[in-house]
């Protein structure tokens, strides 16, 4: 290093130059000092470029987020924690924890399958109430507001209620499971329970948390029932009518990225990708995120990996498509339409999987 | 000599915004955001690549400062104590590794080996390609050399706040940044300004 980069150096490590530079404060100080030292001019050009320049680069990186929507994000939480001035913090570690409720029988909650029995085709959440108030006292929650309501129940779980919804829900649970009542939609983050599986009853639909976090969407008038899954796993069948062993068997298993619908006409159950599949975990984590000249099909497997989403493709086919690319934590279908530009090839969405049609590179 | 000017009435504005905001005043609490939030997403982003986890730790501590507002006391820094509740944030979540003490030395022996071909095009850059080409080399450090260059040079933070925010001495935060101006100058070569070491006359042609 010789003695003008040393110079230079100084300059940058001087707090009263960067805030010249930067911010046009202290000039009369910086010009006193370049008309009583001339020769040190072109320095002080030469390191107020180069301040300039790494301002520059750090500006052009700064992510593109939509301030707007952000704000209303806060905005409506800010508002319904004006309710709830309880300890949010501790809910909040609370529901990062799993719940593994698979192969805990549905024994108990037969009961509720009985009052189905009637004529009507469609469930109402009046008849699922007037059914379960029988054996416990509920408390009802009716969000006629605009901004999302949180509701905190003894085991922790924390739902937070959209507009125009209710949820029902007992004062105290049952011992050997924890159900509640939804008409309208809801996000929830179930605490983990082994040994009480948490429920949910809405329209002629029941579901299930073997994991943490879904939505569900289950309006009184509305043709469909919806399930999103967020983390963790879902299942997802119909209240039926006819008792038969295990109503679960016949239903779904949902796994991030993933949705359940219920027609609620046809009564058939589906399972299809969200609308836009995002990471299950963030990328940084993954970290081999840049690939350079290898097989498409490896840049699949990755894929797979990062959205929790199965991808079909000849993989003989393929292995011949030597790309570089990178992933971005973004939404999955961005990702795809990068890839099946470069490989010349089309996706689609069968069966909330991804099959890939390519004839192939040469 | 200036790249964006400051209102002079700013400071007080900011104060009384902030005094506002305390009592309660949604409003206040808008232009709060609005006034932070780009300087929250860039220096976030040097913290976490994940977008997704940098929106929700701007919200999280946006609510965590409405719900706390009646306890919050003066601030007269007001951008530094929200850069540091999203640091400590970040840090919280323990995600990524920029709190790790070890300098990422991958980086630095990828940025060796794209050296040799990247010297290849050196002629003729336009303003916007020399922009490009730092902000490459940028990348190219490691996690916090970038956050030291990103709060040196893009928010303009002085040594003390840069050492009290990331908890290193002032010297920890001058040994950074030269660790991080020796990086620079061999990615970037002879390609551009940073490139501290060239002669004066070389230096002029990519000055301009």
């Amino acid at each position: 290093m010789n003695d003008e980069s040393l110079n230079i150096e100084d300059l940058l490590g001087n707090d009263s130059f960067i805030s010249w530079v930067l911010r046009d404060e202290d000039a009369l100080l910086w010009e006193a000092i370049l008309r009583s030292d001339p020769g040190k001019k072109e320095l002080v050009e030469k390191a107020s470029k180069i301040v300039l320049a790494l301002h520059r680069a750090e500006e052009e990186v700064v992510p593109l987020m939509d301030q707007q929507k952000l704000w209303a994000r806060i905005e409506s939480t800010a508002e319904s924690r004006e309710e709830l001035p309880i300890h949010v913090k501790q809910e909040r570690k609370m529901f990062k924890l799993l719940l593994i409720a698979a192969g805990v029988a549905l024994i108990g909650t037969l009961g509720v399958f009985q009052i189905m029995r009637n004529d009507g085709k469609r469930v109402t959440y009046k008849e699922l109430l007037t059914h379960a108030k029988v054996e416990n006292q509920l408390i009802e929650k009716q969000n006629q507001g605009n901004a999302a309501m949180e509701l905190r129940l003894e085991d922790g779980t924390i739902i937070t209620l959209g507009k125009n919804s209710k949820l029902s829900y007992p004062a105290h649970f049952q011992k050997q499971k924890r159900e509640v009542f939804l008409s309208g939609e809801a996000f929830f983050n179930v605490t983990k329970d082994p040994s009480r599986p948490f429920l949910v009853y809405a329209n002629e639909t029941v579901t299930k948390v073997l994991g943490t976090s879904f939505e569900i969407r289950a309006f009184e008038n509305s043709q469909d029932v919806t399930v999103h899954v967020r983390t963790g796993r879902v299942s997802v069948y119909r209240q039926s009518r006819i008792q038969t062993d295990d109503p679960e068997t016949t239903g779904l298993v949902l796994l991030p990225n993933q949705k359940g619908t219920f027609n609620r006409d046809s009564e058939v159950l589906v399972k299809n990708l969200v609308e836009e599949p995002l990471p299950i975990a963030p990328i940084a984590e993954t970290k081999k995120t840049r690939f350079d000249e290898v097989p498409a099909t490896e840049v699949f497997a990755e894929i797979e990996k990062i959205y929790g989403v199965q991808i079909l493709c000849d993989h003989e086919l393929l292995s011949k498509c030597i790309i570089s690319t990178s992933i971005r934590n973004e939404s999955l279908y961005d990702n795809l339409d990068v890839i099946c530009r470069t490989i010349g090839g089309t996706y689609k969405e069968i069966d909330a999987q991804i099959v890939i049609d390519s004839k192939g590179c040469y | 000599m200036s790249t964006f000017t400051r209102a002079e009435s700013d400071l007080s504005g900011e104060l009384l915004i902030w005094h506002r905001f305390r009592q309660g005043d949604m409003q206040a609490f808008q232009s709060l955001y609005q006034r932070h939030v780009r300087s929250l997403t860039s220096y976030g982003h040097r913290l976490t690549p994940d977008r997704q986890l940098l929106e929700d730790a701007i919200h999280d501590l946006f609510i965590d400062l409405w719900r706390r507002k009646e306890h919050l006391n003066d601030a007269d820094n007001i951008r530094f104590y929200l850069f540091r509740a999203l640091r400590n944030r970040l840090s919280r979540n323990g995600r990524n590794n920029i709190f790790e003490q070890a300098e990422d030395i991958d980086g630095f022996l990828d940025y060796l080996v794209a050296l040799s071909s990247e010297q290849q095009h050196i002629d003729s850059e336009g303003a916007e390609v020399r922009t490009q080409r730092v902000r490459q080399a940028v990348e190219s450090l490691s996690d916090r050399q970038k956050e030291v260059i990103n709060l040196r040079f893009y928010h303009g933070m002085s040594l003390d706040e840069i050492s009290e925010l990331m908890g290193l001495s002032k010297q920890g935060v001058s040994n950074l940044l030269y660790k991080a101006y020796a990086v620079l100058r061999t990615r970037l070569g002879e390609l551009t300004i940073i490139s501290l070491l060239v002669p004066m006359g070389e230096m002029h042609a990519w000055m301009v």
